[in-house]
């Protein structure tokens, strides 16, 4: 579903010339549960951002299912973004001035949804999550757990091809990191594919495979998966 | 559209900036509505026409002050000089001209039993037969006086000019049947003092601008002779007024025993009175201009700082879909409605403050057309001056959300 | 910590000067377009005379045509007297002080050398003008009852026209010539102008021109012949069978100012009976037909009479005042951007052990420093303002400048409206719990 080849992205200052990423080749299929790992510094931050279309490579293919992406202008890359790719962000981003309603169908106004369907998609979403009875409640007025359960339905909330979580535990204490995890876990289960940023090694295992990212290169750590994954493709040192 | 409802609530969370510019917007609109009524107002009286060939007339006020000249012997050589200049159309004596601010105010009876404080007001001009064409006056019943009509005032003699040529206001006025021409009025109650008006002209202002009586002028075949000072009023061919102006002042600084005090053309005259006026239309449009430039610069920087405060969220936005003309969209609505709010609020000010001006300094009433003519450009110069940090907003980049400084 | 406070605040604006100089430019703006237009309105209303305004009345006596409505306010009565009441006034014994009928007028004046001639108002009046204004006196003094009485051809002169014509010395006993006649100077005044000048109304708008320069006993212009050059107002014609001269002197046009001294509220009641009475004497020989309206007004009273202050100068300050506002509103804006974006240095401050009010003085302290440059800013500008004004009205020459007062009142206003603008900002930051600012964004 989602295909990186030799992807590279330059950043150039009038002093410095930064290569995030060097010739990265990623592959995920549909329904994986992927863990991006390593240290900062490595190109996390930007595989994600490139991942999520929100910048675009220097160089190198990417591909999402089967559509070249990387080359798009800014206008195609939004309307792309808002169609098939949720973000979960380490500190939920949750609108501060908006409620949970308001919250959730956020990515629903950029596609032009009626009022009905927003109402009812926003409705379900926040019923999954457990926060259907505060619809009207403002981010501030809930817990750290709370508020990334609502950043969840919000990236769910208009069907996207896969879920990119950045951190999502990062800001959560355990208690609150746990359920959050087995609420991933949870929607995985259902079929979504998810392609989670982190450092944290102990989450890392919950998914079903590793990639290792170091100073702007990708390789594969197999960890115990689901038997259907497909062999992995060792990439360039 | 739809969108309103979570922007508005959104705003709502913060009150105090869009409460700011709201108010900016409502006192701006209350102080440039009055303002530029009371400029149309007063440019309207200035641009009123007094009836004179006004770029072509020109203003003399001698003083003679040797006491063995014959004086009307020197009004009738002077105007003899005047008129045989070249480049003269006309020329009289007066003893004011119109819009000048000084004149000689009466009442006409129309009958013997009229009452004084029913006798109509009207601006008396004393002048010989040139007078209509020196004021450019064209008469559209009777005649002209005649040399022979005109009577002459001094110490020694109270003659009064038994003719008189009257604007057609005053006619009106005095005979609102229209037989105006041939009758006979009183410059006195009880039948004293007859008049005849022998001739009608269409228009003419008299001395003082802002008196309701401002039509009613008539030109009568008068000399006064009270003390040294003698005006004349000459009017040129078209663009010969300053060569003529030269030759005049010269010519009238030959003779000793008097002195030239005052060489004007009849604008700069009209000017000096109407200065007031003019300072006020000035002032006032000085207001407006800086008022509207306080107000746009002050919502460029307000949103311009909101835009800065809300960066996270507008890359965030970004992240989740939103193109760059989603974001500029969503500042221009936010602006609208904290405009449409102003605007609401500014109405209420535009009347209370016209209200509070026009009873307290009968500034008089403004058009109700005003009104939303001032709403639509305040609500185009708001959007427009939002136009700016909102493209700014857009250029946040939606990599922004995912940075965790 | 005053001292502190006002490094950091001085600190903190070249740290922001764009911010900064906007905030003291909107605020100079507002103050300075304020500041001028109350400036003239303030100079305009002002009392011209403040020692003597209370003491000094301008008569009024209601002459008129009987067939005008009837009123019983001062400013629908004439502000002028006749020749012939002012007259029998000055010669009878009142409970005044002192009185003064007077009237403007004008004559050529033909200098004694190459010199060519020019025109020169000139104010008839009697001897006791000069003790009843306090008008100062260069050389000589008034003249006495009399002069007055034997129409003496003498003048006193003012110091600008003594300049011209004397080379400022001390021109006692020399002598101009008006018109075909010759004055004795017996007196030169100095500079003397009150704003306004009050004494003249006389219906035309010139309370705002330049004072004569030259003063005659008011018996002797009208030996002269002179005509009045302020407005002459008539609703009767003057009687036929006199020589026309005569008959103005006695008719019921008006065209001359009275004022009288009253220095004690005794005096003022009896003069006002002493007028009344007068007048029911005159209504026996069929003059003032209209009800008994006899007026007497001290200084500030007779300004307001005689409308001094335009509405146009009203409307100006209250529109000026509402533009003022916006100006603030537009500092508060900017004050809001300027102190939110400093909750950093706050939480650190407050870490480090800055009580809440520290921090609010020393905000408060910052907001009170761009007040006082504001101030001076709209000083500058309502300098500008009122060469601008100047320029657009004449007269105005005298309305145009910024005594201490007007000074002091712009600073203290915009400090206090700068400290209003930043009332809201400063107690928002000073609210704002230091931990939660202390983590990067």
């Amino acid at each position: 579903m989602l295909k990186m080849s030799q992807v590279s992205k330059v950043y150039r200052t009038e002093l410095v010339e930064t290569h995030a990423l060097r010739e990265l080749d990623l592959h995920v299929e549909e329904g994986e549960f992927i863990a991006v790992t390593g240290p900062s510094g490595s190109g996390k931050t930007t595989f994600l951002n490139i991942a999520g279309l929100l910048e675009p490579p220097s160089s190198g293919v990417y591909l999402l299912d089967g559509e070249d992406v990387g080359a798009l202008n800014d206008n195609r890359r939004s309307r792309i973004r808002n169609q098939k790719v949720g973000f979960i962000f380490q500190s939920f981003n949750l609108i501060p001035d908006l409620n949970l309603a308001d919250n959730v169908d956020v990515p629903l106004r950029y596609r032009g949804w009626s009022g009905t369907e927003r109402r009812r998609a926003t409705g379900d979403m926040l019923d999954m999550v457990g926060l259907g009875s505060r619809q009207n409640y403002l981010p501030s007025q809930l817990s750290g757990g709370q508020q990334q359960r609502v950043a969840i339905a919000r990236a769910l909330a208009g069907k996207p091809r896969f879920l990119l979580a950045d951190e999502p535990t990062g800001n959560l204490d355990s208690e609150m990191a746990a359920s959050v995890m087995k609420l991933l876990k949870t929607i995985n289960d259902e079929g979504t594919t998810i392609v989670m940023v982190t450092h944290d090694p102990d989450l890392a295992r919950q998914a079903s495979r590793n990639i290792h990212i170091l100073d702007g290169r990708a390789s594969d750590i197999t960890v115990s998966g689901p038997p259907n994954v497909t062999p992995l493709e060792v990439a360039r040192a | 559209m739809k969108d309103i409802g979570p922007i508005f609530r959104a705003l709502m969370h913060n009150r105090m900036g869009a409460l700011l510019i709201a108010l900016q917007i409502a006192l701006t609109l209350a102080i440039v509505i009055n303002s530029a009524f009371i400029i149309q107002q007063r440019s309207a009286d200035i641009a009123s026409p007094t009836g004179l060939d006004e770029a072509n007339t020109a203003i003399f006020y001698t003083n003679l002050f040797e006491p063995n000249v014959d004086q009307r012997q020197l009004y009738r050589d002077d105007l003899e000089a005047i008129r045989a200049m070249p480049g003269v159309i006309a020329a009289t004596h007066t003893n004011s001209t119109p819009a000048s601010g000084s004149g000689w105010g009466e009442d006409l009876y129309t009958d013997a039993e009229m009452q004084s404080n029913d006798a109509i007001s009207f601006g008396k001009f004393m002048v010989d037969e040139h007078g209509l064409e020196t004021f450019n006056l064209d008469l559209v019943a009777g005649r002209n006086f005649r040399p022979d009509e005109m009577r002459v005032r001094d110490m020694t003699s109270t003659e009064r000019p038994k003719v008189m040529v009257v604007s057609q206001a005053l006619a009106d006025e005095l005979f609102p049947d229209g037989d105006a021409l041939g009758k006979t009025v009183f410059d006195e109650p009880g039948g004293k003092s007859p008049i005849q008006i022998i001739g009608i002209y269409s228009h003419m202002q008299h001395a003082w601008p802002g008196a309701s009586s401002i039509n009613r002028s008539a030109l009568l075949p008068e000399i006064i002779m009270f003390g040294g000072g003698m005006e004349y009023v000459v009017r040129s061919e078209p663009g010969q007024l300053e060569t003529v102006m030269a030759q005049v002042e010269e010519y009238l600084s030959k003779n000793r025993s008097r002195i030239v005090d005052t060489v004007r053309s009849f604008e700069e005259s009209k000017q000096r009175t109407y200065s007031g006026d003019i300072a006020m239309v000035k002032l006032l449009t000085a207001v407006i201009v800086v008022l509207i430039g306080i107000t746009g610069l002050g919502i460029v920087g307000l949103a311009w700082f909101s835009v800065t405060q809300r960066q996270k969220q507008i890359g965030t936005r970004r992240a989740l879909g939103a193109t760059r003309g989603d974001i500029v969209r969503y500042f221009m609505v936010e602006n609208g409605l904290i405009t449409t709010a102003g605007l609401v609020l500014g109405v209420l000010g535009t009347v209370a403050l016209n209200w509070f001006l026009d009873t307290n300094y009968e500034t008089g009433r403004i058009p109700l057309w005003y009104l939303p003519a001032g709403m639509a450009v305040m609500w185009l110069l708001g959007q427009a001056a939002v136009l700016i940090p909102a493209r700014r907003a857009s250029n946040i980049p939606p990599a922004l959300a995912t940075r965790s400084i | 910590m005053l001292n502190y406070y006002l490094r950091l605040a001085l600190a903190s604006m070249r740290r922001t000067p764009v911010l900064s100089a906007l905030m003291v430019l909107a605020l100079g703006l507002g103050i300075g377009a304020f500041m001028t237009t109350f400036t003239v309105y303030y100079l305009m209303s002002g009392d011209p005379i403040p020692h003597k305004s209370d003491v000094l009345f301008a008569v009024q006596l209601d002459n008129w045509d009987p067939n005008d409505d009837p009123t019983e306010s001062a400013k629908d009565v004439q502000p002028q007297i006749t020749y012939r009441d002012g007259t029998w006034l000055m010669n009878a014994e009142t409970p005044a002080s002192r009185q003064a009928h007077m009237y403007g007028t004008g004559a050529v004046l033909v200098p004694e050398g190459d010199e060519p001639p020019f025109e020169e108002r000139i104010r008839a009046t009697w001897h006791t003008f000069f003790e009843m204004f306090d008008v100062p006196f260069l050389y000589g003094q008034p003249w006495s009852r009399v002069e007055d009485n034997d129409r003496a051809s003498i003048a006193i002169i003012g110091r600008e026209l003594n300049d011209r014509l004397f080379d400022g010395e001390n021109s006692l006993g020399r002598s101009i010539r008006l018109d075909d006649s010759f004055f004795q100077v017996v007196g030169v005044i100095d500079d003397w102008q009150p704003v306004p000048r009050f004494y003249h109304a006389d219906g035309t708008s010139r309370a705002l021109a330049d004072t004569e320069q030259i003063f005659i006993p008011m018996n002797r212009a009208i030996d002269q012949e002179w005509t009045p050059w302020g407005n002459t107002n008539c609703w009767k014609a003057n009687d036929e069978d006199l020589p026309p001269l005569e008959g103005f002197l006695q008719g019921e046009c008006v065209w001359t100012q009275f004022w009288a001294e009253l220095e004690t509220p005794r005096q003022v009641a009896d003069y006002k009976e002493f007028l009344d009475n007068y007048v029911r004497e005159q209504k026996k020989i069929g003059r003032f037909e209209r009800p008994l309206n006899t007026f007497i007004s001290d200084v500030m009273e007779w300004m307001e009479v005689n409308e001094i202050v335009r509405n146009d100068n009203r409307v100006l300050v209250r529109l000026s005042f509402l533009f003022l506002l916006v100006c603030v509103l537009n500092t508060v804006g900017l004050l809001m951007a300027k102190f939110m974006g400093k909750g950093g240095e706050v939480a650190l401050r407050r870490a480090m052990g800055a009580s809440r009010r520290a921090v609010f003085q020393q905000n408060l302290v910052e907001v009170g420093l761009i007040g006082v440059l504001g101030g001076l800013a709209g000083i500058g500008m309502a300098w500008l303002g009122l060469r601008a004004v100047e320029s657009l009205y004449r007269g105005y020459q005298h309305l145009v400048h910024l005594d201490p007062v007007m000074l002091a009142t712009a600073i203290f206003t915009a400090t206090v409206f700068a400290v209003l603008a930043g009332m809201y900002p400063v107690w928002r930051v000073s609210r704002l719990a230091p931990a939660s600012l202390l983590k990067t964004q």
